[in-house]
C-alpha cells in the first residue's frame, strides 16, 4: 500500500472547483455583511455560485469520455456519472435563478445559503460517481445535511422550522437504516467496493444468505427513504409544502435523481447478482407508489402540496422502469429499462423546474402563490406564464408532444418489453387518473373568474430565464428526444 | 471470549430499542437519541465484523459514521433549537401546521 | 532507556506550556480581588432563588454544537497517527490540507460571531 498514493486529481477537478465556490460564499457572507446590507450579498452570493456551477459544468462537460477509476477504485468517473452531474448542476443552477428573488428575505444569510446549495450539489456528485458504499453515505450525508438546513432557512416562519425537524428526523431515521445495512454487507462479504461486493455475490454457494438479504433489505429501505417511495413518503408532502418553493423545487429535481441515479449503479453493479430479489420488492413498491401518489394528490387544494404528491406518483413510474431491468442484458446500453429511467429523470427535472418557478413568478412578496383558488383567471391576466405552466402541465400529465409523454412511454414500454404487462396497465390507469388533477390547475387559470383583481407583477429575468429554458427543453425534448436519448445510451453503456 | 454472534444480537437489540424509541416518544429530542442509538448499533455491527475478518475497512468506516453523526447532531440540534424557539415546544404532535 | 526519552520530553514540553501559560495570566492579567458576594455560597445549601434552568442564553447552545463538530472530526487523526510511518510525506500533507479545513470553519465561525459570548 505504501506506494500506491497516486491519485488522479484531474479527475476530480470538478468537484475541486464546487467546494472552492462553497468555501468563498461562505466568506462572502461573513465579510460582505460587516460592510453592506441590502441585496447587494445576495446579488453576489447568486452571481458566485452561478459562475461557480457553470465553471464546474464545463469541465464535467470535459470528462465526458473519461472512464477511469481514482482514490484506490473508490470513485469511479464514467459517463453515467458525467450525465447525473450535469444534471444535478443544471439543478442547482435552476435553484439559484429561482432564489434571487426571494433571497431578500434571507437577512444576512444569503452566502451560507448558496454556499449550503453548492455543497449539496458536491455531494450528489460525490454520490453517484462512488464506487463503494462507505463513498455514497459520505455523499449522501453531504448532501442530505445541506438540504435539511436549506429547507429551514426560513428561521422566522414556523412552517420552515417544521418541514425542516420533520424532513430531519425522517432522514436521520433512514440513515441509520442505511448503515446498518452496509454493516450487514459488509458482514456478509467483507467488502464494500461495488465490483467486490458483486463478486462474492455471485460466487456464494447455495443461493444468497441471511445476512446478504438483510443488508440489501436495510440498505434499500434507506434509498428508498431518499426518493421517496411509499411506504417511506410520509416526509415528503410536508417538507415540500414548508420549505423555500426555490429549495421545493431542487429537492424535487437533484435530490430525488440522485437518490435514483446512486440506486441504480447499486442495483446494477453490486447488487446485481441479488436481481431476482429486489425486482418483485420494485414491482410491488411501484403500484403502491403509484397509487399513494396519484390519490394523494387529488385531493390537494395546495398547488405545492400536490406537487409533492404528484412527485411521489412520478418516483412510481421510475420504479416501474426499475423493475423492468434486465440483470442478463449483455450490453446495459440495450436496456431500455435503463435508457427510460435516465429519459425520465431529465424531463422531470425540466418539467418541476418551469412548474415551481411559474409558482414562484406568480407569488408576490405579501402574496404567496399557493392555492388553485388563487390562480383562476391567470390565463387573462398573465397569458405568458399561463401558457407555460399548461405545458408543464400537459408534460407532467403525459400528453404528446411534450417530453412528459415520452418519457412515460419509454418506461411503460420498457416494462412490456419485460413481460410486466399488468405493471405497465396500473401505470397508465394511475397516469390517466393524474390528468385530473394537473388539468384542473390548467381549467383553473383559463376557465374560471378570479374574485379579486390579480396584482401587476413585476419582471424578473433570472425566473424567466429558468421557465423559458424548461418549456423550450419539455417541449424541444419531447419533439427530437435522440440527442438526450444518445447521451442516455452512452451515460448507460459503462454501468456494469 | 465474546462471539460475533452475541456481539451481532447486542446491536441488533439496540437497532431495535432505537426503531421503537423513534416510533413510540413524541420528544424530538428523545427521537433524535434513538437514531443516534441506531447508528451506534451499526456501528458496533461495523466493528464486530471488522474484529471478526480482521480488516481494517469497516473500522474505517465506523470512524466516518461517528463523525457524520456528529455533523448530523449539530445540524439536528440546530434546528431543534430554531423550532423551539418559535414554538416553545419539543413535542412532535404539537407541530402541526403541515398536515403530518 | 531511549524508548522514553520522548515521552519525558513530551512530559517536559507539556509542564513548561501550561506552566508558562498560567503563570503569564497570573503576571499580567486582571487582578480579581475576593469580595463578599463572591465568598457566599451559590445556591448550595441554600433555598433556590428560581427554577434551575429556567433561562439560559441561547447562545450556550451555539457553542456547544460547534465543540461537537471540532471535538468529533479530530477522530480522523487517529488512523492517520496509527499509521503514520507508512503513509509518510503524503499522508502527513493529507492530515495537514484536512485540518487547513477545519481551521477555515473556525475562522469562519469567528467572523461569524460564533464564539461571542452575549
Amino acid at each position: 500500500m505504501s506506494n500506491s498514493f497516486e491519485i488522479n486529481w484531474n479527475l476530480l477537478l470538478p468537484e475541486i472547483v464546487l467546494v472552492t465556490a462553497a468555501l468563498f460564499l461562505l466568506l462572502l457572507g461573513v465579510i460582505y455583511r460587516v460592510r453592506a446590507g441590502g441585496t447587494g450579498p445576495a446579488l453576489a452570493g447568486a452571481v458566485l455560485s452561478l459562475a461557480g456551477l457553470v465553471v464546474c459544468a464545463f469541465m464535467t462537460l470535459a470528462q465526458w469520455d473519461t472512464v477511469s477509476g481514482t482514490f484506490h477504485g473508490m470513485l469511479r468517473i464514467d459517463p453515467f456519472a458525467t450525465y447525473f452531474n450535469l444534471l444535478f448542476l443544471a439543478g442547482a443552477a435552476a435553484g439559484v435563478l429561482l432564489s434571487v428573488r426571494e433571497a431578500g428575505s434571507l437577512r444576512g444569510v444569503a452566502g451560507e445559503y448558496y454556499a449550503l446549495l453548492v455543497i449539496a450539489t458536491f455531494g450528489m456528485m460525490v454520490m453517484v460517481s462512488a464506487a463503494d458504499l462507505l463513498v455514497v453515505f459520505i455523499g449522501l450525508e453531504t448532501m442530505s445535511l445541506a438540504v435539511y438546513i436549506l429547507v429551514g432557512s426560513r428561521r422566522e416562519k414556523a412552517e420552515s422550522n417544521e418541514a425542516a425537524l420533520k424532513y430531519f428526523l425522517i432522514g436521520a431515521f433512514a440513515s441509520g437504516f442505511l448503515i446498518y445495512g452496509i454493516a450487514f454487507l459488509f458482514g456478509a462479504t467483507g467488502t464494500t467496493q461495488f465490483r467486490g461486493l458483486a463478486e462474492r455475490l455471485a460466487t456464494t454457494d447455495g443461493g444468497p444468505s441471511g445476512l446478504q438479504l438483510l443488508g440489501l433489505g436495510l440498505v434499500l429501505i434507506g434509498f428508498l427513504f431518499k426518493v421517496a417511495a411509499v411506504p417511506f413518503h410520509m416526509w415528503v408532502p410536508d417538507a415540500y409544502e414548508g420549505a423555500p418553493t426555490p429549495i421545493t423545487a431542487y429537492m424535487a429535481v437533484a435530490v430525488k435523481a440522485a437518490g435514483f441515479a446512486v440506486l441504480l449503479r447499486l442495483l446494477n453493479v453490486g447488487l446485481l447478482p441479488l436481481a431476482s430479489y429486489w425486482l418483485p420488492v420494485m414491482w410491488t413498491l411501484a403500484v403502491a407508489t403509484m397509487l399513494v401518489g396519484n390519490l394523494g394528490a387529488i385531493f390537494q387544494s395546495s398547488i405545492k402540496r400536490m406537487l409533492a404528491y404528484s412527485s411521489i406518483a412520478h418516483a412510481g413510474y421510475l420504479l416501474v422502469a426499475l423493475a423492468s431491468i434486465n440483470p442478463l442484458a449483455a450490453n446495459p446500453a440495450d436496456d431500455r429499462a435503463l435508457l427510460a429511467v435516465l429519459y425520465y429523470l431529465a424531463i422531470y427535472t425540466l418539467m418541476n423546474v418551469g412548474a415551481f418557478g411559474v409558482l414562484i413568478y406568480m407569488g408576490t412578496a405579501g402574496r404567496p402563490m399557493d392555492t388553485l383558488e388563487q390562480v383562476r383567471g391567470a390565463g387573462f391576466r398573465y397569458p405568458l406564464l399561463a401558457a407555460a405552466m399548461a405545458v408543464f402541465m400537459f408534460s407532467l400529465s403525459g400528453i404528446p408532444p411534450t417530453g412528459g409523454f415520452l418519457a412515460k412511454f419509454y418506461v411503460f414500454s420498457a416494462a412490456i418489453d419485460r413481460g410486466l404487462i399488468s405493471l405497465a396497465i396500473i401505470g397508465v390507469l394511475n397516469s390517466a387518473v393524474s390528468v385530473y388533477y394537473y388539468l384542473r390547475v390548467v381549467v383553473q387559470m383559463y376557465m374560471r373568474e378570479s374574485e379579486e383583481p390579480l396584482p401587476a407583477l413585476s419582471f424578473s429575468l433570472p425566473v424567466a430565464l429558468a421557465i423559458l429554458l424548461s418549456a423550450w427543453g419539455v417541449l424541444q425534448l419531447g419533439i427530437l428526444p435522440s440527442c438526450l436519448l444518445d447521451a442516455a445510451g452512452r451515460a448507460v453503456q459503462f454501468l456494469r | 471470549m465474546i462471539s460475533l454472534h452475541q456481539l451481532l444480537l447486542l446491536s441488533a437489540v439496540l437497532f431495535v430499542i432505537g426503531i421503537a424509541g423513534f416510533i413510540t416518544r413524541r420528544n424530538i429530542i428523545i427521537m433524535f437519541m434513538s437514531v443516534e442509538l441506531m447508528l451506534n448499533a451499526a456501528n458496533l455491527a461495523l466493528i464486530s465484523f471488522a474484529n471478526h475478518s480482521g480488516s481494517m475497512d469497516a473500522q474505517l468506516i465506523a470512524l466516518f459514521v461517528m463523525a457524520l453523526a456528529a455533523a448530523e447532531v449539530a445540524v439536528g440540534l440546530a434546528i431543534i433549537i430554531t423550532v423551539f424557539r418559535n414554538k416553545q415546544t419539543v413535542n412532535v404532535d404539537e407541530l402541526n401546521i403541515l398536515k403530518w | 532507556m531511549h524508548n522514553f526519552l520522548a515521552i519525558l520530553l513530551t512530559l517536559v514540553i507539556t509542564a513548561i506550556t501550561v506552566g508558562g501559560a498560567l503563570l503569564l495570566s497570573a503576571l499580567i492579567g486582571p487582578k480579581s480581588k475576593m469580595t463578599r458576594e463572591k465568598e457566599r455560597p451559590f445556591e448550595c445549601g441554600n433555598v433556590p432563588f428560581e427554577e434551575p434552568g429556567k433561562q439560559f442564553p441561547i447562545h450556550f447552545y451555539v457553542v456547544a454544537i460547534l465543540f461537537i463538530v471540532f471535538d468529533i472530526e479530530v477522530i480522523f487523526l487517529y488512523p492517520w497517527i496509527s499509521s503514520f510511518g507508512t503513509v509518510g510525506r503524503y499522508g502527513f500533507a493529507g492530515a495537514m490540507f484536512f485540518i487547513l479545513i477545519l481551521t477555515f470553519g473556525l475562522i469562519y465561525e469567528w467572523l461569524r460571531g460564533g464564539l461571542e459570548w452575549h
